[in-house]
Order: C-alpha cells, then structure tokens, then sequence
C-alpha cells in the first residue's frame, strides 16, 4: 500500500510540474499572439504620412501660449525632432535627459517638439517637475493620429525641408541616435539598411 | 504560533527567496526605468525617488538571500510579508485614485503588467505565502526525499507563478483588442 501511494504521488508531481508549464507555455503563446495581432493596427501606419513625403502642416499652441508650426517648410531652416511622450510613460521619464543632451549638442541644426494629449493640468505640471520648458510643448490627439502613434515614446523627424525622414517607436539612446543615422543614410528604416546592405555586399 | 511540517516551510521560504531575487534581478537590470515607475506611483517625493527605489532593491536582495539561510529565513519570511503588504497598498492606493494605466514596476519592464485588483489578490496571496514561511517547523529529521520534495515543489511553484503572471499581463492586451475592435 505504502508503495503504491508512492508511485501514485511521484506520478503526481511528474503531471502537475507538467501542467503548470504547459499553462505557462500557453499563456505565453497568448501573449505572442496579441504581440502579432499588433501589425493588424499597425497596417494603418502604411495610412499615416511615409518616409520621404512632406509633413503634414499643424498650427498649434504650445502649452505656454506660443503658436507653432509642425510641417510644411519651417522658417528656421532646421530639422526638427517631434517626441511624443506621456506623464504616464516610465520610459519616456528616462529619455528626458537624453532629449535634454540632444538639445543642447546638435541645436545648431535640430528643434525639438515634445507632444503629448490629454489634461493641460497634468501636462503643466509634469513640465514643471521635469523642467521642460526649454521644449515647445504641444497638446494635440490629432497630430497623435496623424502620425498613427500607438506606442510611446515615439518621435519623428523632419528635415529642413518639412520632409519626413525617419520615424519610430524609441526606447533609448540608441533607438533615436538611429533615427538621426537613417536621416544622414537616406533610409527608412534599419530593415531597409540591411536590405541595401546586402545588395551592396552581394 | 502556528506550527507546520518543515517542508511546508521550507517550500515557502525557497519559493519568495526565488520571487524576490528574481524581482531585484529585473529592477536591477533597468534600474532607471524602474525609478521612473516607482515615481508613477505618486506616493514619495520626487527627490527621494532613488533612494527609495534602491532601498527597494536592497531589501528585496537581503530578503532573497536571507531566505535559504535557515537562521534568518523566519525574519526573511516577515519581512517579505512586510514589503509584499507595503506594495499591496501601493497598488490599492493607486487603484482607488484610478490610477490603472501605470505599470506595476513588479519584475522590471521586461513584462508590463499594469495596475489591476488581481494584481493586489497576488500580492496579498504572496503575502500569505511569506507569512506560512515564517510558522514554527515541528521537529523531524528531513531525508534527501524531503529535499526533492521541496526541489520540484519551487519548479512547480515558480512555473505556475510566471504562468500568472503573463496572463495577468495578457489581460489588458486583450480589453485594448475588444475596444480597437469597437471603433471600427
């Protein structure tokens, strides 16, 4: 008897360790799926403005009352960086004194647009504890829309010309030092680097 | 006091002891994202964020270790139970001012898990968990057998927690879905 109990439970843990990582395994493969059904909505990126096409033109007031202009030719003659961020974003918080360095390294050919949407209050007082003012900062959901940004942080960059020339979701550094890299490269994208490279190289 | 089967015990113990180093482990990894999340949590001035977060880190390392060494694993255990409540409220607080749409911070930002009830359930549940680890164990000699036992008992035990929590992450995709599917 005392053998068979044994046997029984050993059998036993053998089938729960079993069934705890195949529940495991498969809430992992849901998670993957929703990670695929992504590019469902991303299909509509392809319907926001392209790499190498002109920027759509917004008037806009930042959060301290000075009107701007987003696209179109800029007077200025510089690039200009747009960030899209949230008070709510932890990463977005980390690239602050990123964005800050950025500014004052290259600002001899680069403005950078921080946007955002939702509650002035909030947005007000998240700039004052981040000591943003150094940035225009604008509210708007529509430019949000525009550019179909559905992650954050997400930045655009627009040359001098008003044209769009790279653009993508930025988790760090590196991420929005590519972006300034594919601008001076003429790609769209890394996928489109390798693409070209391969071709050179075969 | 509560006295239980050593096994019991020490099932409990090497369970949080994994939790809370794998935890550190992930804060550790992206320690400026983790302080940008403990910030979101609106509940200690802006100045002191770094010192609390790594006095998170810190306590959640000693209490990992501490953990599987049997003189200090009855004050491991009560003090994990401790932070694991001092988060449960965090969470409530956040959770009550409707806060829902930051993310937890639990295990770094490898996995985004934001703010829920279930989230506070675990957290209450690890608790519990903590609490059974720090009960008096009866007095028996422990064979090899006893330590297999605890061995796949934590494999068991770890699976299924990580099992919990990717659908607890899964959640809000899926409520994201429902709703991108209604405006369209």
């Amino acid at each position: 008897m005392d053998n068979l109990l044994l046997v029984s439970n050993a059998i036993l843990w053998v089938l729960v360790i079993g069934l705890a990582l195949t529940v495991l395994a498969l809430a992992r493969q849901v998670g993957v799926l929703y990670e695929r059904i992504a590019p469902a909505g991303a299909l509509m990126i392809s319907q926001g403005p392209a790499v190498g096409d002109v920027a759509p033109e917004f008037q806009l007031e930042t959060l301290d009352g000075q009107r701007i202009t987003l696209g179109g030719v800029p007077q200025s003659k510089k690039s200009t960086l747009l960030f899209f961020l949230s008070p709510t974003c932890p990463v977005c918080n980390t690239l602050i004194p990123v964005l800050k360095s950025i500014q004052r390294s290259e600002s001899s050919w680069l403005d950078i647009v921080l946007a955002s949407d939702g509650e002035v209050e909030s947005q007000r007082s998240f700039v004052q504890r981040k000591e943003l003012g150094q940035f225009p900062f604008v509210l708007s959901g529509e430019l949000g829309m525009t550019y179909q940004v559905a992650k954050l942080p997400f930045a655009v960059l627009l040359d001098e010309q008003g044209v769009l020339r790279a653009k993508g979701l930025t988790n760090n550094r590196e991420h929005l030092e590519s972006l300034f890299e594919a601008m001076e490269q003429g790609v769209a994208s890394i996928q489109e680097f390798m693409t070209k490279r391969r071709q050179g190289t075969a | 006091m509560l006295v239980l089967d050593p096994i019991v015990i020490l099932l409990a113990n090497y369970c949080v002891g994994c939790l809370f180093l794998l935890a550190c482990y992930g804060k550790l990894s992206a320690f400026a994202v983790f302080c940008a999340t403990l910030e979101e949590y609106r509940l200690v001035p802006a100045r002191l964020i770094g010192t609390f977060a790594a006095i998170i880190v810190v306590a959640e390392l000693a209490i990992g270790f501490a953990a599987f060494i049997q003189e200090f694993a009855t004050h491991a255990m009560q003090l994990g139970a401790a932070l694991l409540l001092v988060y449960a409220s965090a969470i409530g607080i956040n959770l009550v001012r409707g806060r829902r749409d930051i993310d937890c911070g639990c295990t770094g930002p490898a996995t985004r898990q934001l703010l829920s009830g279930w989230l506070l359930l675990r957290n209450l549940g690890l608790a519990g968990i903590a609490l059974l680890g720090a009960a008096m164990p009866s007095v028996r000699p422990l064979h090899s057998a006893d330590l297999v036992l605890v061995g796949i008992g934590v494999l068991g035990a770890m699976a299924l927690y990580a099992a919990i929590n990717q659908l607890m992450a899964n959640a809000p995709r899926l409520d994201a879905l429902d709703s991108l599917m209604d405006t369209n």
